[in-house]
């Protein structure tokens, strides 16, 4: 009845299920990848970079669990920036320009090398059900394929709608079908289904631009990877360009409102309110005289220039005459244009904390059919499908984590038990415990979670223990090691002690940094990354913060550890009001700490469920 | 984003409450439990007698003080060792005289010293958790239930009037501002965000600090809304304490003859000043006695005028000042009083010199002569508690002034923390700490709202 079998299948080649499929097979299973084309797999549809504030936590702390995303962008990277410098190291965060040829093209390369792993091009129609359990998946061509756990990375597919002006026509992306079949599965399973929007620029051809009208935005001189496994010094091969948007430009934009469907209400699907289009940005911020506008090259061998800032759904007349209005860009030949797009995404409140879906056991999902954006949301989304469909199979517990651990657990956890009604995009202000969530120690907080699931190799482990011996040596140098008063740092800036001051005691001071020290020589160190040793002098100078945030962590955890039972029967339970008991009902926290981030849940039923919890445990002991 | 996750039965907390039902009786007990009771207990308790060490069921008699050493209270302190406690934890109860303002301040002196406002029912749900279950079992499941309706309705009620809400939404909009503005600089560095500088911040959020501090001083005025302003009028024999009593409570209730001695015993009547219950005492004379009912009721006098927020000393301005009359303006040097001088109706023949400038008021308790100065410097001793009477809210409960200090504090700390130069993703710790108090007291929190305001505020996105 099944043509092949496989433990766990992956159905779209996206962010998400590059990761998914690579982790499952690392953990041993053997995984099919299945793409409608194996010629785009890891496409970036939309702007050409990897990481960004939050976005970049999120790429190391999937390094630092043995994904592969951080590894690819390094090496497909053409300009590397450390974004958020000017502030303290838990918000710097590392971002680079990708070559999407060679971004597909690596990460092909890698999924080929995966031992487990096989990629297959067909387009899936259904998902095969064996008493409400997942068993597989049907192809186009009507045969079958078996699998213990299915992962869903659809993106944009699902009933994908494209719109330009006037003009809609379904595809999952601009030139690719859309998956018609399998997004009328997914909404006769019975989830909680919606539409979403999104948006991307025209892209221009870089010959028809007048470079010297715009400011240049350069690449750092000391390029920050986004993997610690990355070893070869990165090159920035290109620059970024920036200019604004003017009140002519807003004119015509205003004038030609009723073409954009966005205001026609052709468009229903909700958009991100962090990216929004152009016409919105004209429309809301009124009083706003320019909007930002940055050219990105979307490779190294390609003319191809996207138009960061002028995401449009706009005809592309008026595209055209926007762009022909701008200075450097009034002779601009467009390759494509700009386009609106809308698609079904399920609300993550159907999914565990696993991202297997409540209702289909062995079917799990990730990425955007979760109501995120962005290819780093996807892919982390990706690698904790994969990893949890992996451990589904082998019968393990499912791997979780918590808020205090990973970004990855904050966009996990929001998901599942708040929904969302906008893409979900992660921002640092997400984050409670943000001075704890670094990009320097994404692999002291997760690598050893990677080695026990198995997703970690041993040359991984091997190098990380090795950096952590480094950065130990540095924490221990810092508390112990007496600076000498007479060095000529001292001698100039006027500073005299009565003994010999500790590093510690040195670094407490706000006016001495610990990259001064290093550099004039007052202390000497290992080779260790920029974000290593300000990251170290950052906890000694402000160490009362990073105190407080590790009693709040503390909390955290011991409210994430009183846990609730599955089989809790909400309604009867005197106290709670049938609102609070639908809402308890619908997403069935795992423990206390969750229950009260349920929007609308109040102080009050908390503690009515805390004791509810206690008379049982109570109850257990005296019998 | 940050829930409020204190209510999480979390052992290492040590919490406080009054105990013993609102309002006065003759005793108030304060109830400490967690691992700091005792800890808490010793830096503001000094025993009479040093040989009573803190053992279980050990009750110790001594003072409470304040912070700046004062005492605050004569006491009882018995200690209940963990497990054997109403909560399975070390407890300590603080059996203190029932005026609510000194509970209040006994409580007060306890959060100072580490221990956190308990919430409704946080007791018993810890008895449970220690599996005290035996103990109260019966009840519990009642008790505990209608502690959280309570504040359930207590909630909703407030909300209907929105009194504290109303004070407090303003300040949160305006926090979740500031906010906004610092968390945008965060996460759209790379976006065209303008930041604020440091000064303009603080500019920003010493106004809030203000309303909430305006807030929070109306807290003991609140106390005397709910429980009352206790005034004790006390005086020699024969004075005209009680003809003073009844034209203050505009009734015969007291017995009034000319034979000295005749109040023996303490009468009480609640009336109303302006909507602020006024708890008199008429209390008995005081003067040296061989009469052992009458020297009761002189105890019971000195009982009453140690309880009282205000003492009206009478003094008869028809006679001259003796020793009797020096006695009673002793005692009375402890507690706020006012001296009221009576019988103005008749010739004064008193020396009011030696009286050192205590405030005082001349009345005729007869005619009701003066009387309209004295319900004037009563209204007086009210405001004082309270600087702005016009200002409608007064805030009652230990728990929201509890909140409203804690966000001001928080507040306070970010604006230090900004003049320091300290990164605003700390400083943002501080802000939150404000926050999540002022949460509290709403009831709702407004977390979401902050990525709402960056993006109404902010056009953001490449």
């Amino acid at each position: 009845m099944f043509d092949e079998k496989y433990d766990v299948v992956v159905v779209g080649a996206g962010h998400a299920g590059c990761e998914a499929a690579h982790a499952a097979a690392r953990l041993g299973l053997s995984t099919a990848l299945y793409t409608m084309n194996a010629d785009l797999i890891a496409q970036m549809s939309c702007n050409p970079a990897v990481g960004g504030i939050a976005k970049g936590h999120l790429v190391r702390e999937i390094d630092a669990l043995g994904g592969i995303m951080g590894l690819v962008a390094d090496e497909a990277g053409i300009q590397f920036r450390l974004l958020n410098t000017s502030r303290g190291p838990a918000v710097w965060s590392p971002r680079a320009q990708e070559d999407k040829a060679a971004y597909r093209y690596i990460m092909r390369r890698v999924l080929e090398r995966t031992p487990n792993l096989f990629i297959k091009q067909a387009e899936v129609v259904e998902i095969l059900f064996e008493q409400n359990h997942a068993a597989g998946i049907e192809l186009l061509d009507g045969r079958r394929v078996a699998a213990t756990c299915v992962v869903l990375t659809t993106g944009t597919f699902l009933n994908g709608l494209i719109h330009i002006g006037e003009k809609q026509f379904t595809a999952g992306r601009n030139g690719e079908p859309a998956s018609i079949a399998l997004g009328n599965c997914i909404r006769t399973l019975g989830f909680d289904w919606g539409r979403l929007k999104t948006g991307t620029p025209p892209r221009l051809d870089r010959r028809t631009i007048d470079f010297s009208k715009f400011e240049t935005q350069p690449g750092d001189l000391d390029p920050t990877p986004f993997s610690l496994r990355t070893t070869g010094r990165l090159e920035n091969k290109v620059c970024c360009y920036i200019t604004h948007t003017d009140e002519k430009i807003h004119g015509i934009i205003r004038s030609n409102m009723d073409r954009s469907p966005l205001y026609s209400g052709q468009i229903k699907g909700i958009g991100p309110r962090y990216c929004p289009s152009i016409e919105d940005k004209v429309v809301k911020f009124r009083d706003k005289d320019r909007h930002q506008i940055v050219l990105e090259p979307e490779g190294v061998d390609t003319h191809e220039i996207y138009v960061n800032g002028m995401s449009t759904s706009l005809p592309v007349d008026v595209q055209r005459e926007i762009l022909s209005q701008m200075k450097g860009l009034e002779s601009a030949q467009m390759i494509r244009p700009g386009y609106a797009i809308e698609y079904d995404f399920v609300q993550p409140t159907e999914l565990h904390p696993w991202l297997e879906t409540k209702k289909m056991p062995g079917l799990f999902f990730a990425g955007q059919i979760n109501g995120t954006t962005g290819y780093e949301e996807a892919a982390a989304q990706g690698l904790m499908a994969g990893v949890n469909a992996a451990l589904n199979v082998r019968g393990e517990e499912p791997l979780v984590l918590d808020r205090a651990a990973a970004y990855i657990g904050i966009m996990v956890d929001d998901l599942v038990t708040k929904g969302t009604n906008e893409p979900y995009r992660m921002f640092t202000s997400r984050a409670e415990f943000r001075l704890n969530l670094r990009i320097d120690n994404a692999d002291s907080r997760l690598t050893p979670i990677g080695l026990r699931v198995g997703l970690v190799t041993d040359e991984h482990w091997a190098s990380y223990n090795e950096r952590q011996q480094r950065i130990d040596r540095l924490r221990e140098a810092v508390a112990s090691t007496r600076v000498d008063p007479s060095h000529p740092f001292f001698v100039a800036r006027s500073m005299q002690f009565r003994e010999r001051p500790t590093l510690g005691a040195l670094l407490k001071r706000p006016e001495i940094r610990m990259e001064d020290l290093i550099r004039e020589g007052v202390v000497q160190t290992e080779p260790l990354r920029r974000e290593d040793i300000v990251s170290l002098e950052t906890s000694v100078k402000y160490e009362g913060y990073l105190k407080q945030q590790e009693r709040e962590v503390k909390k955290l955890r011991s409210a994430e550890s009183r846990r609730l039972p599955e089989d809790l029967d909400y309604s009867n339970m005197p106290g709670l009001s049938r609102e609070i008991v639908e809402k308890l009902s619908r997403v069935r926290p795992r423990s206390i700490a969750q229950a009260s981030r349920i929007p609308g849940i109040t102080p009050a039923s908390i503690s009515i469920l805390l004791f509810h919890l206690e008379m049982r445990h109570a109850s257990a002991r005296s019998s | 984003m940050r829930e409020g996750l204190h209510r999480i039965v979390s052992s290492d907390e040590t919490i406080v409450a009054i105990s013993t039902p609102f309002g006065r009786s003759g005793i108030g007990v304060i109830r400490l439990s967690g691992p700091a009771a005792v800890s808490i207990t010793k830096s503001f308790f000094k025993p009479h007698s040093s040989d009573r060490a803190f053992e279980h069921r050990n009750a110790i008699v001594g003072t409470w003080m304040t912070l700046s050493n004062e005492t605050l209270d004569e006491v009882v302190v018995t200690f209940f060792q963990a497990p054997h406690s109403y909560t399975g934890e070390d407890v300590v109860e603080i059996s203190a005289h029932g005026n609510p303002l000194i509970l209040g301040r006994i409580v007060e002196t306890t959060r100072r010293g580490g221990a956190r406002i308990a919430t409704p029912g946080e007791f018993t749900l810890r008895a449970v958790a220690n599996g005290k279950m035996d103990l109260i079992q019966a009840e519990a499941v009642r008790e505990f239930i209608d502690a959280q309706t309570e504040q359930q309705a207590r909630t909703a009620l407030r909300q209907m009037e929105g009194a504290l809400s109303q004070r407090i939404r303003p300040v949160k909009a305006q926090l979740v501002d500031v906010i906004a503005h610092l968390e945008a600089g965060i996460d759209f560095a790379e976006d065209d965000v303008d930041v604020p500088d440091n000064s303009s911040i603080a500019d920003q959020i010493h106004p809030l600090v203000d309303q909430l501090q305006t807030l929070q001083e109306t807290f003991g005025y609140g106390r005397i809304l709910s429980a009352g302003l206790r005034i004790a009028i006390l005086g020699k024999p024969n004075v005209g304490k009680s003809s003073l009593f009844n034209r203050l409570v505009a009734s015969d209730r007291a017995i009034v003859t000319d034979i000295p001695g005749t109040t023996r015993d303490v009468l009480t009547e609640t009336i109303s000043l302006d909507g602020v219950p006024l708890r008199l005492a008429d209390t008995a004379g005081v003067r040296q006695s061989k009469d052992r009912v009458e020297s009761i009721g002189v105890n019971r006098t000195f009982e009453t005028l140690a309880d009282a927020d205000l003492a009206l000393v009478v003094l008869d301005g028809a006679g001259k000042l003796d020793d009797d009359d020096r006695q009673v303006m002793a005692k009375s040097e402890g507690v706020r009083h006012l001296v009221v001088i009576n019988k103005k109706d008749l010739p004064q023949v008193m020396d009011e010199k030696t009286l050192n400038g205590a405030s005082r008021v001349h009345v005729s308790a007869a005619t009701g002569e003066g009387m309209d100065e004295l319900w004037n410097a009563i209204r007086r001793t009210i405001s004082d508690q309270h600087t702005d009477l016009s200002d409608e809210f007064v805030l009652t409960n230990a728990r929201q002034n509890d909140a409203i200090l804690k966000a001001i504090e928080g507040l306070h700390r970010a604006s230090d923390a900004l003049q320091e130069k300290v990164p605003h993703e700390m400083v943002l710790l501080d802000l939150y700490q404000g926050l999540s108090a002022l949460d509290e007291l709403t009831g709702e929190s407004v977390t979401d709202d902050i990525l709402d305001r960056i993006f109404s505020t902010f056009c953001i996105g490449k």
